[in-house]
């Protein structure tokens, strides 16, 4: 089969074109470095089958750095490429194709975003741009698809066509090349880029982070509390909860399969967050707890990446971000860790060292409590107000940052500074920011079901084998002594090592106290990642650098567990 | 660093603007052609440029 490739710069819409051409649903956003683990999909041609490979964005295939070196090593596999061109920045782009030619290897041109192009007065002459290179040039607009069958009808065509040129007077064929075929027609600055100039410079941009904070917190809990109230408590209430209740009156309470399904009757009744039943809390926490706030999180974090703002929130924050040892684009893992530790451990790839993507992971999976859990802290505390969010998120905020004090200090290495392209603010494509969403969304629910069963089952399990009877007699007296915590947490911390929204959940039948609480939920957010984290830490950083994690984890959330039993 | 920032197109001859900069040695963004690049400081002061009136 032969191997098709999509080269071009960071942030060009490759992802874009990979999904019209694959019909595979992947994330795309507005900034440099989406795409960090290469893509693989098929594209069938006639008769003919190609395997399409979205290769990471590069400036150069003269590598200067290691994910370049990455892409360029990907190219030498391919067997031919689209060369996906941002029509919006010609110059720039051209500079890749005109190396890409000399590599050898035939080439279509796509001149994307020629919507925008048009839009920001640039007009570009394809034909006379496929006259000089030599190879087949097609405009197109991947979001809405414009463009991209001719560009399917003309792969056929692709050749490969050496503009003989010395690397030092590239630039100057460029420029010769884009003065031929490109005309700008002058206009004067738009709103959208009087707006990045304002929420770049610090007096402006600094109360703009915020307000932008803000709003999307009280976006994201009108979204939740909203689903939650009107649409998903009512849906339990009125339909599942009468199943629940009859499938309890004739299994009977005390038998071996009602305490599995059920669970444990509060209060004489069928309690759907409590009971702690594969078909109570199991379904109740995922679906009417969590997946509201998933929903809210994830529409908000889809806006801010299409826009392009992130990059941005990256440069406004690099200043302090530096002194502790990060790096100014830290931040955006960090904030996708808020949505799910996973894509936040991935997406510190956008990283150069291997030094700071280490402690930037370390350092969400420690402090970092995702959607699901903060949802259901946010439910169990949310009665007490401040006084119950704020210990519990400040802490939280607190150990982050001296957290990243002291691993600077015990890790020495190369602290590259930040380099990034900040790119244009766009308007979201709203049918992308809808699929974008819902793609997540359902990752969520694909991730979190299973787990969560499983979970509830291992400990109901447990339970009636009396091994979390044995385990609450082992550990319970250490557990109250230095934490202040009740027995009945052993078993909610043992289920925190599958998933911690259900942990969390745990704690509400237990009656603890409003310190008790905030202890308990500062410690399964700490004390160590759920399993998927586990494992994608494990892939990413090896054994070696997971064990030293967990070890810094363990001590780390008991030193904070027991200081905060001293203190509060 | 020279080669990284000329295949962006940072390169001698080329018409740069300073679009801002963060207090206390933080990064600067500069704009060149239709590309804006922001860059830590440390980089930055590497960065010659002429001033044009």
């Amino acid at each position: 089969m032969k191997r098709l490739l999509l080269v071009g710069n960071p942030n060009v819409g490759k992802s874009v074109v990979f999904s019209r051409l694959t019909g595979a649903r992947v994330i795309v956003s507005n900034y440099p470095g989406t795409t960090v683990e290469y893509t693989r999909g098929r594209l069938n041609l006639g008769d003919e089958s190609l395997e399409i490979v979205d290769v990471p964005g590069t400036y150069t295939i003269e590598p200067t750095n290691k994910a370049e070196e990455v892409a360029t090593r990907m190219l030498a596999e391919g067997d031919l490429a689209i060369n996906v061109v941002d029509a919006t920045n010609l110059e720039r782009n051209l500079n890749l194709t005109l190396e890409l030619l000399n590599s050898g290897k035939p080439v279509v041109v796509a001149l994307n975003m020629c919507d925008e192009a048009a839009h920001k007065g640039i007009e570009i002459d394809a034909a006379k741009l496929e006259e000089l290179l030599g190879v087949p040039v097609v405009s197109t607009c991947a979001l809405s698809g414009e463009g991209i069958r001719t560009l399917v009808s003309r792969l056929s065509e692709a050749r490969a066509n050496t503009l003989p040129h010395e690397r030092a007077t590239r630039w100057a064929r460029v420029g010769h090349i884009v003065e031929a075929v490109q005309r700008v027609r002058h206009r004067h600055h738009t709103f959208l880029e009087n707006l990045s100039d304002l929420s770049l410079r610090p007096w402006t941009g600094v109360p703009l982070a915020l307000l932008i904070a803000v709003a999307c917190f009280a976006f994201i809990r009108l979204i939740g509390e909203g689903l939650i109230n009107y649409v998903l408590d009512p849906l339990f209430e009125a339909y599942w909860l009468p199943v629940t209740e009859r499938l309890s009156a004739s299994l009977g309470p005390g038998t071996l399969l009602h305490e599995l399904l059920i669970g444990r009757l509060i209060d004489g009744e069928v309690d759907l967050f409590e009971s702690m039943g594969l078909l109570t809390t199991a379904l109740y926490i995922p679906l009417a707890a969590v997946l509201p706030y998933v929903v809210g999180f994830y529409l908000v974090l889809s806006v801010l990446e299409d826009v392009g703002y992130l990059p941005r929130l990256g440069v406004l924050v690099d200043t302090v971000m530096h002194r502790l040892g990060l790096h100014g684009l830290s931040i955006i893992p960090t904030i996708l860790g808020l949505g799910c530790n996973v894509p936040g451990i991935l997406a510190t790839r956008i990283l150069e060292s291997r030094q700071q993507r280490f402690v930037t992971a370390v350092l969400l999976s420690i402090c970092i409590p995702c959607a699901a859990q903060s949802a259901v802290i946010v439910g169990l505390l949310g009665p007490y107000g401040v006084a119950g969010m704020l210990p519990v998120f400040g802490t939280l905020v607190i150990l982050w940052t001296v957290l990243a004090l002291l691993l600077r200090s015990f890790l020495p290495g190369a602290r590259p500074e930040i380099f990034v392209e900040i790119p244009r603010y766009r308007l979201p494509y709203l049918k992308g920011l809808a699929q974008k969403v819902w793609l997540r969304a359902r990752q969520f629910l694909i991730e979190a079901i299973p787990f969560v069963l499983f979970g509830v089952l291992v400990v109901n399990l447990l339970t009636t084998l009396h091994v979390i009877e044995f385990l609450q007699n082992l550990f319970g007296p250490a557990l109250m002594r230095v934490l202040g915590l009740p027995s009945g947490a052993v078993s909610a911390l043992l289920v925190g090592f599958l998933r911690k929204d259900v942990a969390v959940g745990m704690l509400a039948p237990l009656n603890l106290s409003l310190k008790q609480l905030i202890i308990a939920c500062v410690m399964l957010t700490t004390y160590f990642p759920c399993v998927a984290s586990f494992v994608v830490l494990l892939r990413e950083f090896g054994v070696r650098d997971m064990l030293k994690a967990a070890a810094l984890m363990i001590t780390v959330s008991l030193l904070v567990g027991a200081l905060l039993n001293f203190l509060l | 660093m020279v080669a990284r920032l000329n295949s962006m197109g940072l390169r001698p001859g080329v018409y740069v603007t300073m679009k801002s900069g963060q207090p206390w040695r933080g990064p600067v963004t500069l704009r060149f052609g239709a590309t804006e690049l922001a860059l830590g400081h440390g980089i930055a002061r590497r960065v010659l440029v002429e001033v044009k009136e």
